[in-house]
């Protein structure tokens, strides 16, 4: 199986940055996004086999490109992992509700971390 | 109270004067009617006159007459003397308005009983006025009362309604004069058309029979203004008259508006705590996960990597800081985050001490816990209960010497489930036991063992403990070390499993 290709959709560029590189470290296939809007249209042009998703963008709203991505059927299949800092009980429910895999609030996770629960996402796929 | 004797016949008058005086009465005389009229005018003590029917000038019955027309309120009682016998003179007597009669000559103990029961009516009489005055004036005070409340006191008659009494409130409020709300039903018509459904509802309760009524709405006074008002009503249990129900009226305008501005202040607080802490906490992230990156490179000397370690610590001792600030604003706002599931203590317990796992192996801390085999169910927020948790057995890690032990135990009574964390720690200083639970508290030898701490851990869990109901309390430790305490209400109902906790 090729390397997972994961489009990691954030607007803060150190955020970003970070991500991918550690993302890439661990061995997969990153595309970043910047804005809703940039994340929308990568994922319609070359559906990820995942997609990290911030929330809180510029032009797009994350809880937006979910539902567009959700009511789409070419893009309806790509699992989403949100991003974000919003802690809220009611974004998370949001966001589940729109069909959000999972939820990841950056503050409380190690980048470490991150990868590992990415991977852990491709292994529980595979099984 | 003295007796006025009147008669022309000097010998008879002073028999009777003498007669008088000697059972104890104060008599005033007078010779004439003229006479008589005038002490009757002058001493307003006269409470019973003995009058003779025939004198010269003014008469007895004449007199009779007289006082009955002057002296409407004041009460005196007539005996009329006379010579003659027979009905038709008695009859006239009290036509002109005498009480009694009395026919020349009588029997001295004839007059002393019939002036005895004289005085008897004028007591009885007078005391029957000063308690009518005296219920006026109570009256009277009652309705300055009512009429002086900021609220509006009303009585209606139900079926068909009409108001019987309405207090000046309501025409202070509504406008116009309060007599136009009387013997109709004017106040419907002040009823915002879109309320009426809820007065009709309100007017069948009472019509049906409730003892006791209630209901919000809005009434539209005089020149536009619209009220708020709250009415509630009771029926009037009164075996007299057509059934009727008593009600008060409160204006509830200005304490609605003050508590929705203050619920709007509340919310734009939680939004901008919510979105600060968002703001803070991404830049935060940045610095955090640019500095892992950083720890991960090979390169850099051993005094770099020390540097960027505490960076690091730094970063994510900020981010804590931040998150508490947040959880104290959310609970302190009293903002209900979810409606409280079924969790088992037991289970979250469980869950908490395996995350503590990699942490306690480093530490060398010995972690124990019983009573995690069974199911010790309450309400709560999970998450919530769960950060209760984690707070308490690390707060034991975090105080108590490497290879110390730390015991954590959840059990049940049928009633509360408690969860108890002990330590072989530093324990508590008795001063400071008091203080434990309180925002930004932190005991003096607790400063000693670290600086970082924020003082809102414990704060927090006390806010989540109490809002499932619960109660939170420290024991020392026959150790020398801490025993936290919580204790919830049991949960009854059993349901199905609770839905997976989210990753918050």
């Amino acid at each position: 199986m090729s390397t997972p290709r994961i489009l990691l959709a954030e607007d803060d560029r150190f955020l970003r940055k970070a991500a991918e590189t550690m993302l890439k470290r661990g061995g997969f296939t990153v595309t970043a996004a910047a804005d809703g809007e940039e994340a929308l249209r990568l994922a319609r042009e070359n559906p990820p086999d995942l997609m990290l998703l911030d929330l809180i963008m510029p032009k797009m709203q994350g809880f937006d490109v979910l539902a567009a991505l959700k009511g789409a059927p070419e893009t309806s299949a790509i699992p989403v992992i949100v991003l974000s800092n919003l802690g809220q009980d009611s974004d998370v429910q949001l966001a589940r509700e729109r069909g959000a895999h999972d939820y990841i609030i950056k503050s409380n996770i190690a980048l470490e971390m991150l990868v590992e629960r990415v991977r852990t996402f491709f292994a529980e796929r595979a099984a | 109270m003295k007796i006025l004797a009147a008669d022309d016949d000097a010998l008879s008058l002073r028999v009777l004067q003498r007669s008088l005086e000697k059972w104890g009465h104060e008599v005033v005389t007078a010779t004439d009617g003229n006479l008589a009229w005038k002490a009757l005018l002058e001493d307003l003590d006269i409470g019973v006159m003995i009058v003779d029917v025939n004198m010269p000038g003014v008469d007895g019955l004449e007199l009779c007459r007289l006082a009955r027309e002057a002296f409407g309120e004041r009460v005196i009682y007539i005996i009329v003397l006379t010579a003659r016998r027979g009905a038709e003179s008695m009859l006239q007597g009290f036509a002109a308005g005498a009480d009694d009669f009395l026919t020349k000559p009588f029997r001295p103990d004839e007059l002393r009983a019939r002036v005895e029961v004289g005085f008897r009516v004028i007591g009885l009489q007078r005391m029957l006025a000063d308690r009518m005055m005296e219920h006026e004036a109570a009256e009277r005070r009652y309705r300055e009362l009512v009429n002086s409340l900021d609220v509006i006191v009303w009585e209606a008659e139900i079926n068909p309604w009409r108001h019987r009494f309405m207090s000046e409130q309501a025409a202070k409020l509504l406008g116009g004069s309060v007599t136009r709300f009387i013997d109709s039903d004017v106040w419907l018509s002040h009823v915002l058309p879109a309320d009426r459904a809820i007065v009709d509802e309100y007017r069948r309760l009472l019509e049906a029979g409730a003892p006791m009524a209630g209901c919000d709405y809005h009434l539209m006074a005089e020149g536009g203004r619209v009220l708020t008002v709250r009415d509630q009503a009771r029926q009037v249990f009164d075996a007299k008259g057509p059934r009727r129900v008593r009600g008060v009226t409160i204006d509830v305008t200005e304490r609605r508006r003050a508590r929705e501005q203050f619920e709007a202040a509340v919310k734009m607080q939680a939004d901008f705590v919510n979105f600060a802490s968002h703001q803070l906490r991404t830049p935060l992230t940045g610095i955090k996960w640019m500095l892992e990156l950083a720890m991960g490179e090979d390169d850099g000397s051993a005094d770099m990597r020390g540097f960027v370690k505490d960076s690091l610590d730094a970063s994510e001792r900020l981010i804590v800081l931040v998150n508490d600030l947040l959880s104290v604003s959310r609970l302190e706002g009293g903002k209900m985050i979810g409606t409280p599931v079924r969790c088992d203590m037991a289970q979250l317990m469980r869950d908490v001490i395996a995350d503590l796992q990699t942490v306690v192996r480093k530490s060398g801390h010995e972690l124990t816990a019983t009573g995690l085999d069974v199911e010790h169910a309450v309400m709560g927020d999970a998450q919530m209960l769960r950060q209760v948790l984690q707070n308490l057995v690390s707060n034991s890690i975090k105080y108590t010497p490497a290879g110390g032990r730390i015991h954590a135990e959840v059990s049940n009574d049928g009633a509360e489930v408690r969860c108890a964390v002990t330590d072989t720690g530093i324990g508590v200083p008795e001063a400071a036991r008091g203080r434990l639970f309180e925002k930004f508290f932190r005991a003096e030898n607790v400063s000693k063992v670290e600086t970082e701490g924020t003082g809102l851990g414990l704060y927090i869990v006390r806010l989540i403990v109490e809002r499932a109901h619960g109660r939170i309390w420290f024991e020392p430790a026959e150790s020398g070390g801490s025993r936290f305490l919580i204790a919830l209400p049991l949960a009854t109902t059993p349901e199905a499993a609770p839905a997976s906790p989210v990753e918050v």
